[in-house]
C-alpha cells in the first residue's frame, strides 16, 4: 500500500517536471486532475517554469521526503522548546501547533514563491478568503487544543465566541502579511528578470540580424552569375591577348578583396566604400562595354565619414541590375556624396529604365533599409525617386555624420 | 553553309561565342550578332537563320521571349549563367543549353548535337517558354497603353487599343488609326516587346496588326497571303514566317 502511494507520487512528480520542461505536453494531458495541473503549469512564464523545474528536481523523490522529515523534526523540536518555555498546554498540543504553523508558513511561502504574479484578485475576494481562512484556522486550532485536553466546544468556545473569531482573523492576517511581502518581492524580482531576459534576447537578435545581413550582402556580391560572367570576360580578353585582361583581373581582385574584408566590419569610411564601388563599376564596364558609363565624386572632406559597409555598393548594384542592364541602350551611373547639416547625403543616380519597369525582388533594398535601421534607428533614410530629368532612378541615402575617431 | 544568329548582351561574351563557333564549326556563317533581344528578333526575321544562340537575360526582350516568337522556325541553343531552366529546356526540345562562360569542349559538343539535329524540323518551344517567362527574374510584364506621336507642333497621345496597325518606316514607325495616322520616333522592333502579343499580331518583319481590325485574309497563292482590314483600304502582306497564324 505504502509502496503504491510512493510509486504514484514519484510518477506524478516526473510528469510535473516533464510538463515544466515541455509545456506543450499539457495539450495532450489525460483529462482529470492531471490536465488541470498541467494546464496551470503550462500557463506559467518561461522564467517561472524554469525556476519551478529546478526546485522540483532538487526535491525530487527521496530528497523531498528527507527534507520534509528534517523539517518536521525541527518543528517538533521547536514545539518541545515552546512547551518547556511557556509551560502551557500539553507537550503534544505544543508540538502539533509548532508543526502546523511551521508547515503553514513553509508551504504557503512555496506557493506564493511560485505564484507571485497571481495577485489580480479583487479586494472583496481577498477579504472573503481571509475570513474563510480565519474560521477554518480557528476550527483547526480548536481541534488541536481539544486533542491537547481542552474542554468540549460548548463550554470552551461559547463564552468567548467573538474573541475566538477575532483571534482566527488576526492569525490569518499574521500568516497573510509575510506571504504578501514574499509575493511582492518575488513579482518584482520576476519583472526585473523578465526585462533582463528580454533585453538579452533583443541584443542577441540585433547582433544576429546584423551578421545575417552582412552575410547576405556578401552572397549577393559574389553570386555565381557575377563571377562566372566576369571570368568569361577575362578569359575572352586573355584569348585575344588584350592588355585589358590584366586590368580587368586587377579590378576583379580589388573588388573581391574589398568584399571579403568589408563584410567583416560594420562601418567603413566613404573613401573605402567608394573605392570598392569603383572597382565594381570598372568590372561591369569592361563587361558591358559602351552600354555603361559612370562617374564618382567624393569631396575630400567627406572621405573619412563612416557608413555601414557595402551599403552604397548595394545601391549601385541595384542601379546596374534593375536600371542599366534591362535598358536597350544602356545608360549612365553617377555616384556622389555631399555634406548636409549633421548628415551626409549619398546619391546613386542611373539613367536606366526607371521605377515602373523594375519588378525585381527588392531584397537588396530591404537589406539596406534594415542595416540603416540597425545602425542609426530613425536618423537615417533611403528615398527612391524617378530621376529628374528622366529617364532613370535616383536613390538618395542620408546618414548622420560619424567622423572616424570623433566618438 | 548554315546560317547562325548569336544574341548576347555582353560584347566580350559575344566575341567569345563567335570565336569559338568559328573554331569548331567552319561551315557555319554568323549572319548577325545581336546585342539585345529586340535586335535578335528583328535580325531573325531579316536573315532567317537556321540556328540561333540566345542569351536568356537580355535587355529589350528576354531570350525566352525571342525563342517563343521564333517557335519552330529555327533550332535554338540557350546560353546563360542561370542553370535552373536546363532540364525544362531540354524536355521542351531546345537543342542545347550552354552555361556561361562557355568552354571550347562544351561548344564542340553543342555543335555536334546541332549538326545531328539540323536535318530534323526544329521543336517548338512555345508552350514551355510561355510558362518559363513568368518565372524568369526581371521579366517584363507591363504592357504599353499609350503612345506619344509628334504631329506638327502638337504631341498627340494615342490609345494603343485604337491602332489598326503599325508599320516600320526605317527609324520611325507609322501608326495607322481608323481616321488618321501618325509617325512615332521609335523603331518598330523596339515597340514590339511593349505591345500585347495576343492583341497585336506580327504578320511581317515590318508590320504589327490589331487582331480586332482584321476583316479577312486573302490567299494569293500557295505561299503568299494578305490581310484586309475593317475601316481601311490598305492591304497588308503576310510574310512566310507568319502564315501559320492564319492556317487552320
Amino acid at each position: 500500500m505504502w509502496q503504491k502511494i510512493v510509486d504514484w507520487y514519484d510518477e506524478v512528480e516526473r510528469y510535473q517536471i516533464a510538463v515544466l520542461e515541455r509545456p506543450e505536453l499539457a495539450e495532450v494531458a489525460p483529462p482529470g486532475f492531471r490536465r488541470y495541473f498541467a494546464k496551470h503549469l503550462a500557463a506559467l512564464t518561461p522564467v517561472e517554469r524554469l525556476q519551478m523545474r529546478d526546485f522540483c528536481v532538487a526535491y525530487q523523490g527521496r530528497r523531498g521526503w528527507l527534507a520534509l522529515a528534517k523539517m518536521l523534526a525541527l518543528l517538533s523540536f521547536l514545539g518541545i522548546l515552546l512547551h518547556v518555555g511557556t509551560g502551557k498546554g500539553t507537550l503534544l498540543s505544543n508540538v502539533i501547533i509548532a508543526n502546523m504553523f511551521g508547515l503553514l508558513f513553509v508551504f504557503g511561502a512555496i506557493g506564493v514563491w511560485f505564484n507571485s504574479r497571481d495577485r489580480k484578485h479583487s479586494w472583496r475576494k481577498r477579504l472573503f478568503r481571509h475570513a474563510v481562512g480565519g474560521v477554518v484556522g480557528a476550527c483547526l486550532a480548536y481541534a488541536v487544543l481539544r486533542i491537547g485536553g481542552a474542554p468540549p466546544f460548548a463550554e470552551f468556545v461559547g463564552p468567548r465566541l467573538t474573541k475566538v473569531v477575532a483571534g482566527g482573523l488576526l492569525g490569518a492576517a499574521v500568516i497573510a502579511l509575510p506571504m504578501y511581502v514574499i509575493g511582492l518581492f518575488r513579482s518584482r524580482q520576476h519583472e526585473l528578470l523578465t526585462a533582463q531576459l528580454q533585453r538579452d534576447a533583443e541584443r542577441e537578435r540585433l547582433a544576429r540580424e546584423l551578421s545575417e545581413s552582412q552575410l547576405r550582402m556578401l552572397r549577393a556580391q559574389i553570386e555565381p552569375h557575377f563571377l562566372f560572367n566576369t571570368l568569361g570576360a577575362v578569359q575572352q580578353l586573355a584569348t585575344e591577348g588584350a592588355p585589358k585582361a590584366a586590368a580587368l583581373t586587377g579590378d576583379l581582385i580589388a573588388f573581391l578583396r574589398a568584399s571579403f574584408s568589408d563584410m567583416r566590419c560594420e562601418q567603413l569610411s566613404l573613401k573605402s566604400e567608394f573605392a570598392t564601388v569603383e572597382s565594381y563599376l570598372r568590372v561591369m564596364q569592361a563587361r558591358m562595354g559602351p552600354r555603361l558609363r559612370f562617374s564618382l565624386s567624393l569631396p575630400e572632406a567627406l572621405a573619412p565619414v563612416e557608413v555601414p559597409s557595402m551599403i552604397v555598393l548595394t545601391l549601385v548594384e541595384n542601379a546596374i541590375k534593375h536600371g542599366i542592364e534591362p535598358a536597350l541602350r544602356g545608360g549612365e551611373i553617377r555616384v556622389c556624396a555631399e555634406a548636409g547639416a549633421g548628415s551626409v547625403r549619398i546619391c546613386v543616380h542611373d539613367s536606366g529604365v526607371g521605377m515602373s519597369d523594375t519588378p525585381g525582388d527588392g531584397a537588396g533594398l530591404d537589406n539596406v533599409r534594415r542595416r540603416l535601421q540597425l545602425a542609426y534607428g530613425e536618423a537615417a533614410g533611403l528615398v527612391l525617386r524617378d530621376a529628374e530629368p528622366g529617364p532613370g532612378l535616383s536613390a538618395e541615402l542620408t546618414v548622420p555624420v560619424l567622423m572616424k575617431g570623433a566618438a | 553553309m548554315t546560317r547562325v544568329l548569336i544574341a548576347e548582351d555582353e560584347p566580350l561574351m559575344r566575341e567569345r561565342l563567335v570565336g569559338m563557333l568559328a573554331a569548331c564549326w567552319p561551315e557555319a556563317r554568323v549572319v548577325l550578332q545581336a546585342e539585345n533581344g529586340v535586335d535578335a528578333w528583328d535580325g531573325f526575321l531579316e536573315h532567317e537563320p537556321e540556328v540561333v544562340f540566345l542569351d536568356i537575360r537580355m535587355p529589350g526582350m528576354s531570350g525566352l521571349e525571342v525563342a517563343e516568337r521564333i517557335g519552330d522556325n529555327a533550332h535554338v541553343v540557350f546560353v546563360t549563367a542561370y542553370d535552373q531552366y536546363a532540364v525544362e529546356a531540354f524536355d521542351a526540345g531546345a537543342v542545347d543549353y550552354l552555361l556561361k562562360p562557355v568552354q571550347l569542349d562544351r561548344m564542340e559538343r553543342a555543335v555536334a548535337r546541332i549538326r545531328a539535329t539540323l536535318r530534323e524540323a526544329p521543336a517548338d518551344l512555345g508552350d514551355l517558354l510561355r510558362h518559363l517567362k513568368t518565372t524568369l527574374p526581371g521579366a517584363r510584364s507591363e504592357k504599353m497603353k499609350w503612345l506619344k506621336a509628334t504631329v506638327g507642333k502638337q504631341i498627340r497621345l494615342i490609345d494603343v487599343d485604337e491602332v489598326l496597325f503599325f508599320q516600320s518606316d526605317t527609324k520611325y514607325t507609322r501608326v495607322v488609326l481608323p481616321d488618321s495616322e501618325a509617325l512615332v520616333r521609335i523603331p518598330l522592333k523596339d515597340l514590339l516587346g511593349g505591345l500585347d502579343r495576343d492583341r497585336f499580331w506580327q504578320i511581317h518583319r515590318g508590320t504589327l496588326v490589331n487582331v480586332g481590325a482584321i476583316a479577312a485574309v486573302e490567299k494569293l497563292d500557295a505561299e503568299r497571303m494578305q490581310v484586309l482590314l475593317r475601316g481601311c483600304e490598305e492591304k497588308l502582306p503576310v510574310s512566310r514566317t507568319f502564315t501559320h497564324l492564319f492556317r487552320d
